[in-house]
């Protein structure tokens, strides 16, 4: 059998098919989401739009001013928020745990209307406060699951009730401070209508790291899909670990959402949807989870800015619809095998 | 050799092991046995740093074992536990994580890592589902599998929860012989809790009887006394069984 053959027979070599398609998959997202939109351009004309730099040209604004920004926050959001739902899922040990449905996001998206509504607007205090609500939640669930021995499915219901007592939060601070965050109703539901390059420019180097950072933790996240017997007795510091990934994992869905609000599912589909295609090693799936995201958000935030055109979704209801009945699709799937309530 | 010194473990104020003292010798297979709930997971869990001693110190070659790296620990003793979780991963990949305490941040697998890996798979049998992820396996695969792992581990002292406990008979004495040819080929040094003392009698060097979180007796395998005492204990006679002029001990109810 030839060399060529056995490569593309082998798992590994699946995976760095899926890599390499799923890159350029990204990269035909981004170009599309420059050219598509309520006025179409061409990508010929794109091109040379961009090449020339005018600053007068209108198409040239269009797509910098407006364009790019969406584009660009759609991938990072996308990125972000898989990404960390990978990690959530293998330090929880939980297929079904992601950071919208453990509470994650909301954490997140509760002091970042706390921190407008109490305080004078600022860019870099926005992500420092997603951050430290997604940590926060983070570690509420761990905390809850450590201490009472809880199977999965309990672990998932704690992260329910934290999820529930920051959306509660959330819109005791939409009611009480209306003007609180600019577009808040996009808030909630998620979306990318308002997003200038200037709030990207600190969520977005915070997500570089955090992708970076999660790319290291490959190995050892490995080892604690295990179980944490095990990752102790093959000499992992395991305590220590867990809460390290999860910082890693707020970083990025905190930045996520301190721009871009909650947008659901995304956490946790892409994850899924990766490791079905390539299998559960880490040292793929992160990165996978990173490409596939971040071209899965960009194409979803342009089907809702152009399919009901001269109206616009936000992102995240769009993909709340498609992503509800994948979800209870994958419940059902795993209910066998994997969930023991 | 491996040291309890007055080694004692309680929980919630209720004690699992009371003031135990006692030497492990290298290169040995020593069974622990006893009633359930008397303590004898406890022992490994306390030996493998599961559990900290509430009193006293488990010694290693004379260390204190808590002192001891985490990742030079996990290149001294290996565990096989009792584990009802199933990894979200394949057999090869679980096998291979019995490398990560040879293995540096980053650093990439070597070719001894994956020289053990396939060689740990084919001492267990794993061959034919090596590609298979965990949870398309039956309970005896799985206990074989982490069996896998446990030998790319590749410590001098390996530890064993109840291996037996999902294993068809067959496949029990299987497992026996493999940890009998590891002792007697790579000179591992064994310690296992046997629920099935007819398995404890046959195939260990040394037997250790618990009750109540004490040690009852600790003699050869073979020792009059010993079998004496299990009979008292658990309402059985042993009836020895000769066989190619090897005699094995059998356990019978009275």
């Amino acid at each position: 059998m030839s060399t060529f053959q056995t490569f593309f027979q082998e798992k590994r070599s699946k995976a760095w098919i899926f890599l390499f398609l799923s890159a350029a998959g990204l990269f035909a997202g981004l170009m599309a989401g420059l050219c598509l939109g309520a006025s179409p351009i061409g990508f010929p004309l794109l091109i040379k739009t961009l090449s020339q730099g005018d600053p007068d040209d209108y198409l040239f604004r269009i797509i910098v001013t407006v364009r790019f920004p969406r584009v660009l926050g759609a991938l990072l959001a996308g990125s972000g928020l898989a990404v960390s739902g990978t990690i959530i899922q293998s330090v929880l040990n939980n297929p079904l745990a992601s950071p919208n449905i453990i509470g994650v996001n909301a954490g997140a998206g509760f002091f970042v209307l706390l921190t407008s509504a109490l305080l004078p607007p600022t860019l870099y205090l926005l992500p420092a406060a997603a951050f430290f609500g997604a940590m926060f939640a983070c570690l509420l669930v761990l905390l809850a699951g450590a201490l009472g021995q809880m199977s999965q499915l309990m672990l998932v219901l704690v992260g329910f009730v934290v999820n529930s007592i920051f959306s509660a939060g959330m819109n005791a601070i939409m009611i009480l401070y209306p003007d609180a965050y600019v577009g808040s109703g996009n808030f909630l539901a998620g979306g990318l209508s308002s997003v200038t390059t200037k709030a990207l420019a600190c969520p977005s180097v915070l997500i570089m790291l955090g992708l970076i950072l999660a790319v290291l933790s490959s190995k050892g996240l490995n080892l604690l899909s295990l179980g944490s017997d095990y990752a102790r007795t093959l000499g992992m510091n395991v305590p220590v670990s867990r809460c390290l990934y999860l910082a890693v994992a707020s970083i990025l869905a905190g930045a996520a959402v301190s721009f871009c609000g909650l947008i659901g599912f995304v956490g946790l589909l892409v994850p899924h949807g990766v490791k079905l295609l390539i299998g559960t090693d880490n040292r793929f799936v992160i990165p996978a989870s990173a490409l596939t995201g971040g071209w899965f958000v960009i194409i979803c935030d342009l089907l809702s800015r152009t399919m009901f055109l001269p109206y616009e979704l936000p992102v995240g209801i769009f993909m709340s619809l498609i992503g509800s009945p994948c979800f209870l699709y994958l419940i059902l799937k795993s209910r066998k095998n994997r969930i023991s309530g | 050799m491996i040291r309890f010194e007055h080694v004692a473990y309680s929980y919630n104020k209720i004690p699992f092991i009371e003031d135990m003292n006692i030497s492990f010798e290298m290169g040995r297979i020593t069974a622990i046995i006893g009633p359930n709930g008397c303590g004898k997971s406890t022992v490994i869990k306390l030996l493998a740093r599961l559990l900290r001693p509430s009193r006293g110190r488990i010694l290693l070659n004379g260390l204190d074992i808590s002192s001891i790296r985490r990742k030079l620990f996990a290149r001294e003793f290996s565990v096989l536990l009792q584990s009802g979780h199933i990894p979200d991963m394949t057999v090869e990949q679980a096998v291979r994580s019995g490398r990560y305490p040879y293995q540096s941040f980053l650093e990439p697998a070597s070719h001894e890592d994956q020289f053990m890996t396939d060689q740990a798979i084919a001492m267990a049998d794993c061959n034919w589902f090596r590609e298979k992820p965990m949870c398309q396996l039956s309970g005896g695969e799985r206990q074989r599998v982490f069996l896998a792992m446990i030998l790319a581990q590749d410590t001098p002292v390996i530890l064993l929860d109840e291996p037996t406990t999902y294993l068809d008979i067959n496949v029990s004495y299987d497992m026996m012989e493999l940890i009998r040819e590891l002792n007697e080929k790579m000179g591992k040094t064994v310690v296992m809790v046997l629920h099935d003392m007819n398995l404890a009698l046959n195939y260990a060097d040394q037997v250790i009887l618990m009750d109540q979180g004490r040690i009852v007796s600790f003699n050869s395998a073979a020792d009059q006394g010993l079998h004496e005492r299990i009979g008292e204990r658990f309402g059985v006679k042993i009836q020895s069984v000769s066989q190619e002029e090897e005699s094995q001990f059998y356990y019978l109810k009275r």
